[in-house]
């Protein structure tokens, strides 16, 4: 397991949180292995979808987490407008980078403009899950109430 | 074929008496279930927009209360829209879920214009995500919904063919409002 995807299940885990929901994001195979072992990952086909079954979840105040590669925040945008923000739900979104500097060059402009529209939209935090200090810092930010972060391993 | 409200207020009446909480779609479902609110009190949780989020929050809903029931309430519209909730929620949900699909094949909140080509078998495609699903046309039939309805280990559906019919008044309710009476109702 690389170093980065350990600090990120440390994070998950020290948040307390019950559940991941994702559209798999390349990168850390091993997170989804570890929460998958444990019964406590759904794999949602899309990414509004993912937030609608997160908002659902964390009705009760139980803790979950949304995590997606950078491609789809698109996809969940009305959901965050119509049903997250508009009801008041809470539960952080790890938004896992893959960078302008990507092996597949599709996602050079993808990572570029994310990163462009969610500043324009919400307070992100970038977390370097490389840094031991990454889960510290995750945690810190769910105490604040911090919905976006943006995951950088390279 | 069944009137909307009728259809509706059937459905209503039939869940009310088995403890179950709902989730409705934006536009003229919810706002028919709200003005029949004495039926099921605060039992439902009014979406305003959101199309197409109905069936996975609701599957949010009950992983979170595996102890209570729940039905999403959709249009086919906004199914339509979320086809692929439908495989999640046959991968991940357990017996405490239904669905009610309210099929008028329009999106009648927006005009009517047509959701569906002539021929679609919008019952065929859902039976092959999840096999006990149910097409009532009639509202003698609507009884399935009660006689069925958390038999099984695995969710059901039920497609109630609808024609279309006059909105119901809006809902004065602010998004939050909506959410903290449902949250009231589920903790009580």
């Amino acid at each position: 397991m690389k170093e980065y995807e350990s600090n990120i299940i440390n994070a998950i885990e020290i948040s307390k949180m019950e559940i991941i929901i994702s559209v798999p994001t390349s990168g850390i195979d091993n997170v989804y292995k570890y929460f998958e072992s444990k019964e406590r990952c759904i794999y949602s086909t899309r990414e509004d979808e993912a937030m609608a079954i997160a908002a659902g979840f964390s009705i009760s105040k139980k803790k979950c987490i949304v995590i997606i590669q950078q491609s789809g925040v698109g996809n969940l945008l009305n959901t965050m407008f119509t049903l997250i923000e508009s009801y008041d739900f809470y539960f952080p979104v790890l938004v896992y980078d893959r960078g302008t500097g990507d092996i597949n060059p599709i996602h050079w402009i993808s990572s570029k403009n994310t990163n462009k529209v969610l500043n324009s939209l919400y307070k992100s935090v970038k977390i370097d899950f490389r840094k031991e200090e990454s889960v510290d810092q995750f945690q810190e930010c769910i105490r604040n109430n911090i919905v976006w972060f943006l995951a950088q391993t390279n | 074929m069944i009137e909307r409200k009728i259809a509706i207020e059937n459905i209503l009446t039939k869940l009310s008496n088995k403890e179950t909480y709902l989730v409705s779609a934006l536009g003229r479902i919810s706002r028919d279930i709200y003005s029949m609110k004495n039926i099921i009190n605060d039992h439902c949780f009014y979406c305003l927009g959101s199309m197409g989020n109905v069936i996975p929050f609701t599957l949010g809903l009950s992983l979170s209360y595996p102890n209570k029931k729940f039905v999403a309430i959709e249009g086919d519209g906004s199914l339509l829209m979320c086809l692929g909730a439908l495989v999640t929620l046959k991968r991940y949900s357990g017996s405490n879920i239904s669905i009610i699909i309210i099929d008028n094949k329009s999106f009648e909140s927006t005009g009517g214009q047509s959701s569906q080509p002539k021929d679609f078998e919008l019952t065929s495609v859902v039976k092959s995500i999840i096999p006990e699903t149910y097409e009532i046309s009639t509202l003698q039939e609507i009884h399935l919904i009660e006689k069925n309805i958390f038999q099984t280990v695995t969710p059901s559906i039920y497609i109630i063919k609808c024609s279309l019919q006059s909105p119901s008044p809006r809902i004065d309710l602010s998004p939050t409002q909506i959410k903290n009476n449902f949250l009231n109702s589920l903790n009580k």
